[in-house]
């Protein structure tokens, strides 16, 4: 009993939504947004969730005066902080007034919190990690990158001619570089991607029949191997 | 020696590569590069649009793709301008809205209406928000707020970003659906972006559709080039051969500048290491 | 005979006695009309309600200085009874002739949104009436039932009160424009896709502008269209009545909704500047619901396929005790190994389930390798951290792994708080994982499912932490980087064979084995289609398998 509900559900509600994807009928499309609509206010209560289970891991650690429990008020402080301006200032300005002009709204706006800590904290911080990309790609090109095999040799000459194509010094180099990036990009790099892609959403089908059909019931439990 | 540098501290490389973002950022250096048919694509596009039309820009990036795709949004923008074109932005990120205020903020309003900057002495007081360009703000529910705007665009926005309604703005006074305008520019750093218009709406409805990328997502695109996607932006390299075809360098090409040395002490450190491997191959061969 | 009051210069204002009686008429029953055009399509049926009273009357204004007629419409806040908010307001115009006794014909026209409009008050100008002639004015108020945000299509037209009949003074009137209805070519047709839901209106010039782009078309003429479900009336609907104009194609092509399934008549009509609105054409559609989409029957074709070979392979394991041949995938034997290692070292082991939202196919893949890593860590009596970055995800990840846990026959050794929520903003996961990496230091690093530019970033911190690193995903894009910072890399549809795999479960391999068999008949037809398209692309066989795959250029 307590798998087979929750097996009965997902394999009503599973049929359904797939057949839906194959029946164009007003009134299934209108069962489907309902069902799509639980959803999102599922997801959305997920997030109290979320917000529990942050204090539950931290409160505890800084209680108790765990190693880096510094950090922890920090996250919990700019969290609140970030919660705190949102929810009363960060919602943009709904006024039926043509008169203001641009102007004076978008004055109006940045002297908001939430835009100064938007602007002056969280795109910095965004960035910061987008951009330790940079320093990471060396750091794995230098050590990953190795002709071991014809394999590794094909895909370490094929990202030097990429790399050196979309930059102006191979064009410098050789005034062929550009197209024959393109020509790997269009050709060479889109054949293999289609080939994955074709026996990822294969995978994907039958992973999904698998759960819909009962047949995986790990995630249910009662099961021992 | 080899043993030291095989295992080289990998700190030195972060160095490096701050080098190779720094330095060229202070001390620009002016290289030659072609364009792209891709990126020429919507620059002719935008170059046959009559005055007037209304052109829809979907800025569909967070603070951290800013770099690679604000150079393009920010060039287009100039170039629809220019052209004395309507504009409508949307966003489906909810990190947008303060990207677009800003792009509003300085290059409709500052440099367009001011005249200033790439509109130096030209400028064009009548060009005002509601009349001639308007935001229409973010919209959560990604495919379905798309697949709603080819179904009806009013619906899907009946008012702009401060709460006006649709009716009384009159730069929406023609546009029902997406069709009705004239060109519709995707700028996405991901998902919602440039692929699920494509999916959703541009071959349903027939759309003049044309998008820009981060040079990571852009393979991502180029199967729909250019049946679905008549011109492609893809990261900096593509913001910088707009920026060269609008004749300015700006952001875009100081971005390529610095991509250029980061890709070279890339390829560095690729060849770096496997002359490392190789000879470390040899030692051990000659010790057998 | 005209009965005319001299009112103020030249133009007079009054009411004709006919007029006075339907007026008269209204005043005791404040409702004209109303009809519900929709009701939530397929679930009811259409029904014809009257209005809740007090539907605002509308005021007329001549201008003295010239022809210019202004309606003002008393805004309604409160929408027209329960949820039915008013989304547009549409005014009609009828001609009164010399009998009193005719019937009146509201005809769309050409109007303005006036500057005059207040919070309060819509209005109107009328654009194109004609000096001479007297009108009998309506106002339609569109409703729409709205849920979620998402207005319903249809919903109701409620009309306004009659407003007085204008008599302008007798000057000449102006020669209406070009009835252009011979020239034009008008159809409707149901939206593809078969919801029953939308049409189709098209009007283009015959033959001259046939969806060319660029060509002129037919700008400068405005049109408009009234629409009657079965029998009934003639009624404005929403985006019926803003005068419709051509797209950049030159002609005019619009999705319009409807209330639900049924015939359709649309009246189209075109708005000459000055003068009566002409009938262009009355075409008529029926809508209906179907209930298969003949275009995905390719789609569908695939999917019976899987069902039926896993069907198939399951009975047949089953019955003949057959084992399913299923080759080594590294990356999954080497999962067992490296948390065994982790359990040696005495570290946690760390888990993230990508980055997508619960119902992406990879994340739903994760969450099932999960439950039998849990497992396995929950055999070792190791530790296991999962961090995610969808809330909803962490909940759902934290019943797995207590599950795996419970099913290794350790439910004591389950530490919730090991499962967490770090933050839905992209980086800022990343961030704190990154520093549960190197705060915690787990010996093994399982990346499944769906990432994104956090790939590389995850895997050189797992680098830095010396742990061992498997990841799989079916993000093409983010494969390079996995490879190049992880010790093994599970690429595409092996992440979808690693649940199955690590049981060796015939039912769970059989999939596995019928997506396979899928995949080699999509491999012939691949290449039957390439050899088709090479030597005979018009070829009866060729446009079949094109109109079997709804394959479009």
């Amino acid at each position: 009993m307590r798998t087979a509900i929750p097996m009965a559900v997902t394999f009503f509600l599973g049929i359904f939504m797939i057949l839906e994807f194959f029946i164009p009928a007003g009134s299934v499309r209108t069962a489907v947004s309902l069902f799509q609509e639980w959803g999102l206010v599922l997801a959305s209560a997920a997030f109290v969730l979320g917000a529990i289970n942050v204090i539950q891991v931290n409160i505890p650690k800084i209680r108790r005066r765990e190693p880096d429990w510094e950090y922890k008020v920090v996250l919990l402080i700019a969290a609140l902080a970030m919660a705190f301006v949102g929810l009363l200032g960060g919602r943009e300005k709904h006024t039926t007034s043509v008169d203001s002009t641009l102007f004076e709204l978008s004055q109006a706006y940045s002297r908001e919190a939430f835009e100064f800590l938007y602007l002056h904290v969280f795109a910095p911080a965004n960035s910061t990690m987008f951009s330790l990309l940079a320093f990471f790609i060396a750091s794995a090109a230098f050590r990953a990158f190795r002709a071991r095999n014809l394999e590794a040799s094909l895909m370490l000459i094929t990202a030097v001619v990429v790399m050196l194509g979309v930059i102006p010094v191979g064009e410098w180099l050789w005034s062929g570089m550009p197209e024959l990036t393109d020509w790997i990009l269009n050709y060479a790099n889109n054949a293999g991607r289609r080939a994955i892609l074709v026996g990822a959403a294969l995978g994907g089908v039958a992973t999904g029949l698998r759960v819909i059909l009962g047949l995986e019931r790990s995630h249910l439990g009662g099961e021992r191997h | 020696m080899i043993a030291e540098l095989q295992a080289l501290d990998r700190r030195w490389l972060f160095l490096s590569m701050a080098l190779a973002i720094v330095l060229p950022l202070l001390f620009p250096i002016g290289m030659e590069f072609s364009v792209s048919p891709m990126v020429r694509a919507i620059f002719d596009e935008v170059e046959s649009l009559p005055p007037k039309s209304t052109v829809m820009i979907s800025v569909d990036y967070d603070p951290a793709a800013q770099p690679e795709l604000e150079p393009f949004t920010r060039g287009l923008v100039r170039h629809v301008l220019s052209r004395g074109c309507r504009l409508v932005f949307v966003t489906l990120w909810d990190k947008a809205p303060p990207i677009v205020l800003s792009i509003l903020r300085e290059v409709v309003d500052g440099e367009y209406v001011r005249g200033r900057g790439y509109f130096e002495g030209e400028p064009h007081p009548d060009y005002s928000y509601g009349d001639d360009y308007v935001f229409l703000g973010f919209k959560e529910g990604k495919q379905i707020v798309i697949n709603g705007m080819g179904q009806n665009f009013r619906q899907m926005w009946p008012t702009d970003w401060r709460g006006t309604a649709l009716d009384d703005l009159p730069v929406m006074e023609s546009i029902q659906t997406l069709r009705d305008f004239r060109l519709i520019v995707s700028s996405g750093a991901g998902a919602p972006g440039p692929r699920e218009y494509v999916q959703q709406v541009v071959a349903r409805h027939g759309l003049r559709f044309a998008a820009a990328s981060t040079a990571v997502s852009v393979t991502d695109l180029t199967p729909y080039y250019p049946n679905q996607i008549f011109g492609l932006v893809g990261g900096m390299r593509g913001s910088a051969e707009y920026e060269q075809l609008l004749g300015y360098a700006g952001q875009g090409t100081a971005g390529l500048n610095v991509l250029t040395f980061g890709q070279l002490l890339t390829i560095g450190a690729i060849l770096l290491g496997n002359v490392l491997y190789f000879l470390g191959l040899l030692r051990a061969r000659r010790r057998r | 005979m005209r009965d005319c009051t001299r009112l103020r210069g030249t133009k007079t204002i009054k009411s004709s006695r006919s007029a006075d009686r339907v007026i008269g008429l209204l005043s005791r029953a404040p409702l004209l009309m109303s009809c519900i055009i929709s009701v939530l399509p397929g679930c009811r049926p259409p029904q014809v309600e009257l209005a809740p009273p007090g539907v605002p009357r509308v005021e007329v204004e001549v201008q003295d200085d010239s022809e210019r007629v202004f309606l003002h419409v008393p805004r309604s806040p409160d929408g027209l009874g329960e949820r039915q908010l008013v989304v547009d307001y549409v005014p009609l115009r009828a001609r009164l002739h010399a009998s009193a006794d005719e019937d009146l014909e509201y005809r769309p026209f050409l109007f303005e949104p006036s500057p005059k409009s207040t919070a309060q008050t819509l209005v109107f100008e009328d654009r194109s009436a004609v000096s001479g002639v007297r009108y009998r004015y309506v106002v339609a108020a569109l409703a729409s039932k709205e849920r979620m945000g998402f207005d319903r299509p249809g919903a109701l037209a409620v009309f306004s009160e009659a407003s007085p009949v204008l008599v302008f003074n007798e000057i000449e009137t102006e020669a209406a424009s070009k009835n252009r209805s011979s020239d034009l070519q008008v159809e409707v047709q149901e939206a593809p896709g078969g919801a029953g839901e939308a049409v189709v209106l098209s009007i283009r010039e015959e033959g001259a502008y046939d969806g060319v782009p660029g060509a002129d078309g037919l700008s400068g003429s405005r049109f408009s269209a009234l629409r009657a479900r079965g029998d009934g009336p003639y009624l404005p609907f929403p985006g019926g009545l803003t005068p419709l104009q051509p797209n950049r194609a030159g002609c005019i092509e619009g999705t319009l909704a409807v209330p639900g399934p049924g015939q359709y008549r649309y009246r189209v009509y075109v708005l000459p500047d000055h003068g009566e609105a002409a009938v262009v054409a009355t075409v008529r559609v029926d809508v209906a619901e179907r209930f298969f989409n003949p275009k995905r029957l390719a789609v569908f074709t695939v999917l019976l396929l899987i069902a039926g070979f896993t069907l198939f392979f399951f009975v047949r394991t089953r019955s003949h005790k057959r084992s399913i041949f299923i080759r080594r995938i590294p990356g999954v034997d080497a999962i067992e190994e490296a948390i065994g290692r982790a359990t040696e070292m005495g570290k946690p082991v760390l888990y993230v389930p990508g980055i997508e939202e619960i119902q992406n196919i990879q994340t739903i893949a994760s969450l099932l390798i999960l439950g039998r890593v849990a497992e396995t860590v929950a055999g070792y009596d190791s530790e296991l951290l999962v961090s995610c970055r969808i809330p909803l995800v962490a909940t759902v990840s934290e019943e797995v792994v207590r599950q795996g846990f419970f099913d290794a026959g350790r439910p004591e050794s389950h530490r919730p708080h090991n499962i967490r929520w770090i933050s839905s903003e992209q980086f800022a996961f990343v961030a704190g994982t990154a520093g549960i990496i190197l705060r915690e230091q787990p010996a093994t690093n399982i990346y499944l499912g769906r990432f994104f530019a956090e790939s590389l970033l995850l895997g050189e911190t797992g680098y830095v932490n010396r742990s061992i690193q498997i990841a799989g995903t079916a993000a093409i894009p983010q494969l390079p980087f996995f490879i190049a910072s992880c010790d093994y890399t599970l690429i595409g549809e092996e992440l979808f064979a690693v649940s199955a795999y690590l049981t060796r479960e015939p039912r769970l391999l059989s999939s596995l084995k019928a997506a396979d068999f899928v995949k080699a008949a999509a491999l012939v037809l691949l290449l039957l289609g390439s050899l088709l398209s090479c030597f005979d692309p018009q070829g009866p066989l060729t446009q079949a398998v094109l109109e079997f795959l709804n394959v479009r250029d």
